[in-house]
């Protein structure tokens, strides 16, 4: 119920009686609602897409991006550039519309056609069977998880935090706000007791900049890639453990790809993740060492 | 010969009341103009400066000035922070009717603070400064009319009162 109420609160009135409207069964299964400038209003669920009888205008549309921004639409223009807003309780406001660019950097997105709201649903326990081999003989390894996307690295990575968290000083960087969902400076997931966030921070400037500021015995980030690998040797040789996740269908050619080779022997534990049976299905879990 | 004497200046006194309130209504409207363009100074260093949410923007401007201008920027802000799914347009001019009986500004100024609140928090930092600046500079026009009012009508309406109020007492006695 405090899902729907945080979801419910930050749609226009017109939308909020639709959805308010669904009974609790779908709403548990509710992933995403989506409103397309005189399109149906939309929600998916695991059993796929529904359309409910509901056509959305230009008005709910910019009604709505004032009320998930708090009325204050220029307070959150760092996020809009990242084409998102974090709602209270991790569910994220995705946006679409007409990207204004500077160079290659987008300095804003405006026209706003069409709004994604997907419901964030943390679980916790969805690390322990990986749990052993990242901890093992009461030391962290250094850790890569591998899957393609929409495997679950990011909610295994999330709970891994959690776990670590509670007995070890983690800082996650959380390039895209999806590890903690900070919200108004607060993470709206559990990633444990001891676990400090740096948001919206590239991977090349947050791990130096969290090496410095908050000494971690752990670092924890999100979907690595070649440009980031200087910053983690950084890491590794001040003796701090990674735990980290990368986009890729098996070990050998994700390593390559992000140019890890020279450092793989340091991770003792490289897990390959896919949906076999069912999101976060372990494939295999081996030592760095044994890739090389 | 002493009732008509007393009600004589009991006349004269209402009268002459009603000249000060009609008279001070100009005073109140320069104040007020005032205290709206120093609200919207405010607003704008908090949203240039800090990007302060708006709810937390219009409530420091209301404590920075006085008048029933303070009550409308304050009350936008409660608007904001109680009313889910309210925009900032509706609590802005929900704020305005609430406090429009209060007011003593004009229909020209209440035109202009009607039409910034239809661009309030709807676009980014410099869209909102560029809104806030119009409108201070609109404001100031209109300030100026009124102190220019201020000077010509206040003493009018004041003086009026007395006269009204002495001529409507010498026909009775």
């Amino acid at each position: 119920m405090i899902i729907r109420e945080q979801i419910v609160q930050n749609l226009p009135i017109t939308i909020r009686e639709k959805i308010n409207a669904l009974s609790d069964n779908i709403f548990s299964e509710l992933e995403e609602i989506r409103l397309r400038v005189n399109k149906q209003l939309m929600i998916y669920t695991s059993n796929g897409a529904k359309p409910l009888s509901h056509i959305v205008s230009l008005s709910e549309i910019e009604n709505c991006l004032q009320i998930v921004s708090g009325a204050s639409v220029y307070a959150f223009l760092e996020e809009i550039k990242n084409g998102f807003i974090t709602l209270s309780g991790g569910h994220r406001v995705g946006l679409c519309g007409r990207v204004v660019m500077q160079g290659a950097e987008v300095i804003n997105i405006k026209q706003i056609s069409g709004i994604n709201i997907r419901i964030a649903r943390q679980i916790k326990g969805s690390a322990n069977g990986i749990m052993p081999y990242i901890i093992s003989n009461n030391i962290v390894q250094n850790t890569l998880i591998i899957s393609p996307p929409q495997c679950g690295k990011t909610t295994i990575l999330r709970d891994v935090a959690r776990q670590i968290g509670a007995k070890h000083k983690v800082s996650i960087i959380d390039e895209r706000s999806e590890i903690s969902a900070v919200c108004n400076g607060v993470p709206q997931y559990d990633v444990g007791e001891m676990t400090d966030t740096i948001d919206l921070c590239s991977k090349t400037i947050g791990i130096p900049l969290m090496l410095r500021s908050m000494s971690p015995d752990v670092i924890v980030t999100d979907e690595i890639a070649e440009e980031d690998i200087s910053a983690i040797k950084q890491a590794l040789s001040c003796g701090v453990k990674i735990i980290a996740t990368a986009h890729g269908d098996d070990a050998l050619s994700t390593i390559s790809r992000i140019k890890l080779q020279s450092l793989i022997e340091q991770f003792g534990c490289v897990i390959t993740l896919s949906r076999k049976n069912g999101v976060g299905t372990i494939e295999k879990i081996i030592k760095g060492s044994e890739i090389v | 010969m002493i009732t008509k004497l007393i009600g004589g200046a009991i006349v004269v006194c209402a009268s002459s009341k009603i000249g000060y309130d009609a008279g001070n209504r100009y005073t109140r409207r320069v104040k007020e103009i005032r205290a709206f363009q120093s609200g919207l100074w405010t607003l704008q260093s908090e949203i240039s400066f800090c990007r302060t949410m708006l709810a937390e923007a219009l409530a420091k401007s209301s404590t920075l000035i006085q008048t029933v201008a303070s009550d409308v920027f304050l009350h936008a802000s409660e608007n904001l922070k109680n009313c889910t799914g309210i925009t900032a347009k509706e609590a802005w001019a929900k704020a305005l009717f609430d406090n429009q009986k209060k007011l003593s500004i004009g229909a020209d100024e209440l035109a202009i603070l009607s039409s910034f609140g239809g661009l309030l928090g709807a676009s980014d930092a410099s869209g909102q400064i560029s809104n806030i600046e119009l409108t201070i500079a609109k404001l100031s026009v209109c300030e100026k009319q009124a102190v220019e009012d201020e000077k010509k009508l206040t003493k009018l309406y004041r003086s009026l009162g007395v006269i009204a109020g002495v001529f409507i007492a010498i026909i009775f006695i």
